[in-house]
């Protein structure tokens, strides 16, 4: 009986509200310019930190090739010549072989014997 | 009747011996042909052996034109005098070779297989004295680049040895006359055995030099 006064003493014309998952009524009125400049200087932290770690990283790599250039252009190009020419060497030399047996196909050469009636 | 019967039979006569002329044309007629076919055949496996032999010929003097052309070593006068005398030879040869295939007589077709036969001495010559100079000529560019790679005087001497030898094959066999061909040919063999020598000298200082790096 207690229960039903109770419900019937609520008046019908104001039906209740659900609660709020997010109270801002203290944020609207109090500390929304302290929150949101600590997320605007999150952000900001946030965009420097991956700019100029990217940027870091770049400026490292072309650090690195141009250690690897400068160790290979200190290298003297006499030397690269001569590693060249060394290999051009051998393989001319093998290649002596065909130019031999060439002379020896050429000394050694017999015709077709085009005047036999067979 | 007498005179019928003389008739008759000198009608018949006349016909046995007009059947056996006929025969007898008949058969020359048929040994005739035969005997054309075996001529035709004949010709025709000579003009193929003789085409063979022109056709080898002319691979290997286009052959020698890429070894001209590959020259470092030799004069652009003296490769220009090797390069016409190889071109006439091969210009003669597709000559030759139309003119035998076309050949329908048999006594040109011999002389035309008689012509290949005794133009072989050219072609012969040609072939060994541009393989000596080739190979000569790749043995001082080589020696041109080892020398310049090695102080050692050894390996130097060795170097020097080899271009000389093949300096020496060049100038020797540049000088032989083509209708001296085959007597001049013990000196085109004395010349490889030289090359032959070179290469291995240079063969031996490419290993000094190696090992005393």
């Amino acid at each position: 009986m207690e229960e039903e006064e109770t419900l019937n003493s609520t008046s019908p014309s104001a039906p209740p509200t659900p609660p709020k998952l997010f109270n801002f009524d203290n944020f609207n009125k109090n500390n929304w310019p302290w929150i949101s400049g600590a997320v605007v200087t999150i952000i900001i932290l946030f965009y420097f930190l991956f700019t100029n770690l990217s940027a870091f990283n770049l400026s490292a790599a072309i650090e690195n090739s141009q250690k690897t250039l400068s160790q290979n252009s200190s290298q003297p190009i006499s030397s690269i010549n001569n590693a060249i020419q060394t290999t051009n060497i051998d393989i001319l030399l093998n290649q002596l072989d065909i130019a031999e047996s060439d002379l020896t196909q050429a000394l050694n050469d017999t015709p077709i014997d085009v005047m036999s009636d067979e | 009747m007498k005179k019928t019967k003389i008739f008759i039979s000198i009608l018949a006569l006349s016909a046995i011996l007009l059947a056996y002329n006929v025969f007898a044309a008949n058969e020359n007629n048929q040994s005739g042909s035969a005997k054309t076919d075996e001529t035709a055949v004949l010709m025709q496996k000579q003009k193929t052996k003789a085409v063979s032999e022109i056709v080898r010929r002319l691979a290997f003097l286009n052959q020698s034109i890429e070894k001209i052309q590959a020259m470092q070593k030799i004069s652009s006068e003296q490769k220009d005098i090797f390069k016409t005398e190889v071109q006439s030879e091969i210009d003669f040869l597709n000559q030759l070779k139309d003119k035998i295939n076309a050949d329908t007589d048999k006594t040109v077709l011999f002389n035309d297989r008689k012509t290949l036969k005794d133009r072989y001495n050219i072609f012969a010559f040609l072939q060994s004295q541009i393989a000596v100079v080739s190979y000569a000529d790749k043995i001082l560019n080589i020696v041109d680049l080892m020398d310049a790679q090695t102080t050692d005087a050894m390996v130097k001497s060795k170097i020097a040895s080899a271009q000389n030898k093949a300096q020496n094959a060049i100038n020797s066999v540049v000088a032989l006359k083509l209708e001296n061909y085959p007597k001049n040919k013990n000196i085109l063999q004395e010349n490889k055995q030289l090359l032959v020598e070179a290469r291995k000298e240079l063969i031996e200082a490419r290993a000094t030099m190696k090992t005393s790096k």
